[in-house]
């Protein structure tokens, strides 16, 4: 690979300076760079100055160029740049100068360096080597794949100076491991990767944000790039890339059929901060009128570590490798002075940021003075690579306020290791310091606050169970409303009751039962050999019909009054007639000294079924008729029967 | 059945006796574990070591060991640690958290009496930085006087009144209605028109209770000093603050906030300034 291939590319350049401005200081930095840096006689090149910030940047020049070569284009062109990290946005100015040179001998020459003038001051970048060779010693040049949109080949993306660009498909060395099946945006694009999407709580997860840009984009202009950094507030994070370090390109990768230049934007270094799905929000980044790319959008499962042989004092979060030392200086101090007890807790992992201390009586820890040194730990030594880690120190300052020898006690930092998924704890033991007496007053203890607090219990239990309880389910609501119920249930049946017999009776009286009931007895006496019974049982039959079907009781009633009572109740005139003859025959033969005949008794109980049967009908062809009550018809005098 | 189903079968219920027989060992595990870490943090509390009790004490409720001694007596490792002078931000709330937990699970008297005159020192203590700092404050937010009512009583009680009420109702129903002497229909008249109201209001409370059993969470304020805020996150006006060591019901949580009610201030407070009191097991 060339020296001008293995330069970053230039037009990510702007996207390095925003990386860059994040971390930068304030001093401008500078970077100068000759593209190509071999041409032929008669071609063109093109120097570049960078400044970041480039605010104050108010001309630029260049020394004088040697014999040979002529400068036939010069510019320089701020950059406005707008930044969004975590919603704070920064606003930033990058200056290009650029210098444009045509050769016109063959030869080595040394160029520049360029200048430019910042504020008050006078910047000079760095001093380059250009090779001219004769025309047409050059292999035809395929497109640069630090620059494949010949964006800082001459100032114009289409080519150099105007020389139409030609494509062809070098033959990149692709890795299969950042290859994918397809690209999410046309020519360039954004893709995250975690190393893992299951953690616990304060366990390293590592976030990448790679771009891919496809090797022929032709077109694309880096004016205005904005970035917003990936959402990451569920977790402590740090940076694995250096603060200044320009963009990688990492790899090349064959999507979709297409090769991309796969370039590392971000890589950190993620520690949740809680259990649950925790998701990354994209990377946004603006590519000029391409317009803006967007990462993907990732989730994290964060579990706790396990409750079981979870040490005590273990704080959720401490995940990692630990150790730790301590020492302690003086180990003889007067009563009220000063003791100094240096920690220094060390590992890979985010590191706790505070110490729990040991709590002795007649002895105070003052707030520690902490220092880290928190770094991606060497790969080699580490035996991984992106591990974040290194050192924190703590730096104590002990009283005691009380004479003899005081056990310090220990410092313990219990940590879950996710490699070999068990619990340990980083020990340092801090040994005994020797008090002697002193003029510091030694406080009551009925001053201190919570005084006289009740006694420690040493044995477990008493505690209350989980009762019983009465009023669950329906079966208590049916508790409570069972003796209501009852009493409603025995207050229906009694009405019930009631009511049934009540209408049992009424059934009992109605004149249908009653004639039925005569029509049994004058059943049982027509089986007999009684005419008298027979014709008895007749009459009772007849005036029985005569209620149910007509309403009207002709008891008592004889002679032509029964047809009158009978036609003005609606019976019709040969029924009433009828019903008259049978009964007069009836008590004729009935009160006869002699007796009726049976056969003659039993005829006559015929015609009476039928006359019966013939007053149903009637009654049924006009139901009106019938009145509520039975009319009972005191005959008139000329109706009365004869005595 | 053929020989494959009767293995299977048998694999089955050997899967099931095994699975039984490692929960109930965990079981057993766990206890035997916090009963060490308890006599652990027992015996840190008699060297004075509250900061080594405060671990062992914690890492028994870690293990979901619900234990009236060992809330008391973590609250007294947290006690310890203010009264030594090693006092860390949240050691009151979660010396009250104990002493509160150890009031309502203790079977023991003289513990609870124990739990709460501690607790009243902790809380005293609460209030007296509020007032030095000029603002003072009622730590004892009372309940609604029906929640006070709700729990004059054991649920049970109530319910065992209601039960009994009903009864008294439906007896003096039957002899309102088949007494014919008039002193007889008199006195089940007095008996149905006290008991009614009676069976009404026990139900009620009966009901109450069980929902407070079932449904209500409470927790302890374990940061010195929470400021609420609305619905949006935006703090309440009039620079209302929660005490640390107050006892508050929790209503509803969101993200990183939870909705709690505290007397008859409703709002939201950061989650993690809380701590859930433990039921009864």
């Amino acid at each position: 690979m060339t020296a001008a291939r293995s330069s970053l590319f230039c037009w990510l350049a702007a996207v390095a300076l925003l990386f860059v401005a994040s971390h930068a200081v304030a001093a401008p930095q500078l970077r100068t760079l000759l593209q190509p840096d071999t041409i032929e006689v008669g071609g063109v090149t093109t120097l570049t100055l960078t400044v970041t910030p480039g605010d104050n940047v108010s001309q630029a020049d260049m020394v004088a160029l040697p014999p040979g070569l002529s400068l036939v284009g010069r510019s320089l062109t701020p950059t406005f740049q707008m930044t969004f990290i975590n919603g704070q946005v920064s606003q930033s100015v990058v200056a290009n100068a650029t210098f444009q040179i045509r050769a016109s001998q063959a030869g080595t020459f040394a160029v520049g360096p360029p200048a430019v003038q910042v504020g008050a001051a006078r910047l000079v970048g760095s001093r380059v080597t250009l090779h001219v060779v004769a025309k047409g010693t050059l292999p035809q040049r395929a497109p640069d794949p630090f620059d494949p949109f010949g964006f800082f080949s001459g100032g114009n993306p289409l080519g150099q100076l105007g020389e139409p660009f030609t494509p062809e498909e070098p033959d990149y060395p692709t890795d299969p491991h950042y290859a994918l099946d397809r690209p999410r945006d046309s020519q360039i694009f954004l893709h995250a990767t975690l190393d893992k999407t299951q953690a616990v709580v304060g366990e390293q997860v590592t976030l990448s944000v790679l771009a891919y840009v496809d090797v022929k984009a032709a077109d694309m202009s880096a004016s205005d790039l904005g970035a917003h950094e990936p959402g990451t507030s569920e977790f402590l994070r740090q940076s694995l890339l250096k603060p200044d370090a320009n963009l990688q390109r990492v790899a090349f990768a064959r999507v979709g059929g297409r090769v991309y230049e796969v370039v590392l934007l971000r890589k950190y270094a993620l520690f949740p901060l809680h259990a649950g799905d925790l998701e990354i929000a994209p990377m946004r980044v603006t590519f000029g009128r391409l317009g803006e790319r967007a990462s993907e959008l990732l989730k994290v499962r964060v579990t706790e570590p396990p409750l079981d042989r979870r040490p005590p004092g273990y704080k959720v979060g401490d995940v990692g490798r630990f150790s730790i030392t301590a020492d302690v200086a003086p180990r003889e101090v007067q009563r009220g002075g000063a003791v100094a007890v240096n920690v220094e807790l060390s590992g890979q992992g985010s590191l706790p940021s505070a110490l729990t201390v040991p709590t002795r009586a007649g002895v105070t820890w003052l707030e520690p003075d902490v220092k880290d040194d928190m770094h991606v730990l060497d790969a080699k030594s580490n035996g991984a690579s992106d591990v974040w880690g290194g050192s924190r120190r703590f730096s104590y300052v002990v009283q005691p306020s009380k004479e003899g020898d005081i056990d310090l006690g220990e410092i313990a930092v219990p940590f879950y290791d996710p490699q070999s998924k068990a619990y340990d704890v980083a020990r340092a033991v801090l040994g005994v310091i020797h008090v002697t007496p002193g003029a510091a007053p030694t406080a009551a203890d009925d001053v201190k606050i919570l005084p006289n607090m009740p006694p420690p219990r040493t044995a477990m239990g008493g505690t209350r169970r989980a009762e019983a309880h009465w009023a669950e389910g329906g079966g208590f609501l049916a508790v409570l409303g069972m003796p209501a119920l009852a009493f409603m249930l025995a207050v229906s049946g009694r009405r019930a009751k009631r009511t049934l017999e009540q209408r049992a009776k009424s059934r009992r009286e109605s004149p249908l039962t009653d004639l039925k009931q005569r029509l049994r007895v004058l059943d049982e006496a027509d089986l007999g050999a009684e005419a008298r019974a027979i014709d008895g049982a007749v009459i009772r039959v007849l005036e029985s019909a005569a209620v149910a079907y007509a309403n009207v009781n002709v008891r008592g009633v004889g002679g032509e009054a029964v047809v009158g009572v009978l036609t003005r109740a609606g019976t019709s005139a040969a029924a009433a007639g009828e019903l008259r003859d049978l009964l007069e025959a009836c008590a004729a033969a009935r009160f006869s000294p002699e007796g009726g005949e049976l056969e003659q008794a039993r005829s006559r109980s015929k015609r009476a079924r039928v006359l019966c049967e013939k007053l149903q009908k009637q009654k049924r062809a006009n139901p009106d008729t019938s009145r509520d009550e039975p009319q009972d018809s005191p005959p008139s005098s000329d109706e009365r029967p004869e005595e | 059945m053929s020989r494959l189903a009767w293995f299977v079968r048998a694999a089955l219920a050997l899967a099931v006796a095994l699975t039984l027989a490692a929960v109930a060992s965990a079981d057993d595990a766990t206890r035997d574990e916090a009963s060490k870490l308890f006599a652990d943090g027992v015996q840190a509390l008699a060297q004075q070591r509250p900061t080594d009790a405060v671990d062992d004490f914690e890492a028994v409720a870690d293990r979901g060991v619900v234990d009236a001694t060992a809330s008391y007596d973590r609250g007294l490792a947290y006690a310890m640690r203010i009264h030594m002078g090693a006092e860390q931000p949240g050691d009151l709330g979660r010396a009250a958290h104990g002493f509160e937990e150890a009031r309502e699970l203790a079977t023991d008297d003289s513990l609870r009496r124990d739990a709460e005159t501690a607790l009243a020192a902790v809380r005293s203590e609460v209030a007296r930085r509020k007032a030095r700092q000029g603002s003072a404050v009622d730590m004892d937010q009372r309940a609604s006087p029906w929640r006070t009512l709700t729990r004059a009583l054991p649920e049970n009680t109530w319910a065992l009144i209601a039960v009994a009420a009903s009864l008294v109702f439906g007896c003096g129903l039957f002899l309102r209605w088949l007494a014919s002497a008039s002193r007889a229909r008199a006195g089940a008249a007095i008996a149905i028109t006290t008991s009614l109201p009676v069976l009404v209001l026990a139900a009620a409370l009966t009901r109450s209770a069980r929902h407070d059993r079932l449904e209500l969470r409470e927790a302890i304020v374990i940061s010195p000093s929470v400021r609420p805020s609305d619905s949006h996150g935006v703090v309440l006006p009039g620079g209302a603050v929660i005490p640390e060591a107050a006892r508050v019901e929790l209503r509803e949580q969101e993200g990183a906030f939870t909705e709690v009610r505290w007397g008859t201030l409703d709002a939201w407070v950061p989650t993690t300034a809380l701590r859930p009191l433990a039921k009864a097991p």
